[in-house]
């Protein structure tokens, strides 16, 4: 049986470079992660994700990256919202540096995902649908709670051609654990 | 579709099967589960790990599976570490069906997993063989283990469920 909840025991920040034309970025995430190992395998929990302006400190994306069956390969991301007024192209990269973070940091090599896609799409699909390149999106199922619509999808980091392992490219200046 | 809860849900609890649900659950007698956090009404937006142990009649564990919120969202929860002892196969489907049921009745509509070939016998084989309406999609290779990961699925809206095992008829012990 379960019997304990996992405490908030995560933070770290790492500091990016300016390159791919986004300026010097600081990631920032906390949350909490339970029976973690060597870069998160067999972990369940979840983390806030945040990417600011190191200069500014404004807070240009956040999301939740976390676990649903403590599985190595795959995370989940969810409550995704990059700042509408950043241009596409942008808001791309900084998506894929959270992907590209995922892989590089935890042995992530699948991101999935569900949102409500009608009466109008929630945040995260709205944004992966908008900017995200290489995911599936499977097609809606109604969902009884509130008489709407939710999808799933998902990405494979590795397989997708699109994708830039190499955006990630974070020093780390803070850890707790 | 509200049902009514299983008695203190927000802690632990044990269920037991009525006789009519006893004589059509293959053997299977009991049917605990633990939440390890409090949840909204009605389990919407929670978040928290929930285990489903399965009981025999000699009171014996059979089995397990652990249902966990995934992305917080509504309707969507992910299913892991799902098992029946190897000399209790027969009674893979039944239990998946009970645990596919007792969702159901929670207001969930999708079930979803996703795990490798590395980790044993796997919850999408468990799947593949036990059970019914799941879709199984080839995700490419788990980078870690240099082996193919699948991801599973089931909207269970599309595939009603005969309500086997009513929740309103578990016997709380």
């Amino acid at each position: 049986m379960l019997s304990k909840l996992p405490k908030p025991d995560t933070r770290a920040t790492y500091l990016i470079a300016a390159a791919n034309g986004l300026p010097a970025l600081k990631v920032v995430y906390e949350g909490e992660v339970k029976g973690s190992d060597i870069k998160w395998n067999n972990s369940l929990g979840k983390l806030t994700f945040y990417v600011q302006d190191d200069k500014s400190n404004r807070v240009l994306a956040s999301c939740h990256i976390g676990q649903f069956t403590g599985n190595c390969g795959a995370k989940y991301i969810a409550h995704l919202n990059i700042q509408a007024s950043l241009p596409k192209e942008d808001r791309a990269k900084v998506l894929k540096l959270i992907e590209s973070w995922a892989f590089h940091e935890t042995n992530c090599s699948f991101i999935v995902g569900s949102d409500t896609t009608y009466p109008s799409n929630g945040n995260t699909i709205t944004t992966i649908l908008a900017v995200g390149e290489g995911y599936t999106k499977f097609h809606d199922v109604a969902n009884p709670n509130w008489h709407h619509k939710t999808a799933l999808f998902w990405k494979d980091i590795i397989g997708s051609k699109q994708q830039h392992p190499a955006v990630w490219a974070g020093r780390k200046v803070e850890a707790l654990s | 579709m509200y049902v009514a809860y299983p008695p203190n849900f927000k802690t632990e609890a044990m269920l037991q099967f009525n006789d009519a649900m006893w004589a059509s659950s293959g053997g299977v007698r009991q049917f605990a589960f633990s939440v390890t956090r409090n949840s909204a009404y009605p389990w919407q937006s929670f978040d928290a790990n929930v285990a489903l142990h399965l009981g025999h009649i000699n009171g014996a564990h059979i089995g397990s599976c652990y249902i966990q919120s995934f992305t917080n969202h509504c309707g969507m929860r992910a299913i892991s570490g799902l098992w029946v002892r190897p000399n209790v196969k027969e009674l893979g489907t039944p239990f998946l069906e009970c645990i596919e049921s007792y969702l159901w009745q929670m207001n969930y509509t999708t079930l979803i997993g996703s795990d490798g070939e590395s980790s044993g016998n796997g919850v999408h084989n468990f799947i593949r063989h036990f059970g019914d309406g799941w879709k199984i999609v080839d995700m490419g290779i788990n980078r870690r283990m240099g082996k193919p990961q699948s991801l599973f699925y089931k909207n269970m809206k599309e595939d009603p469920l005969s309500p086997l095992f009513k929740v309103s008829n578990f016997i709380a012990l």
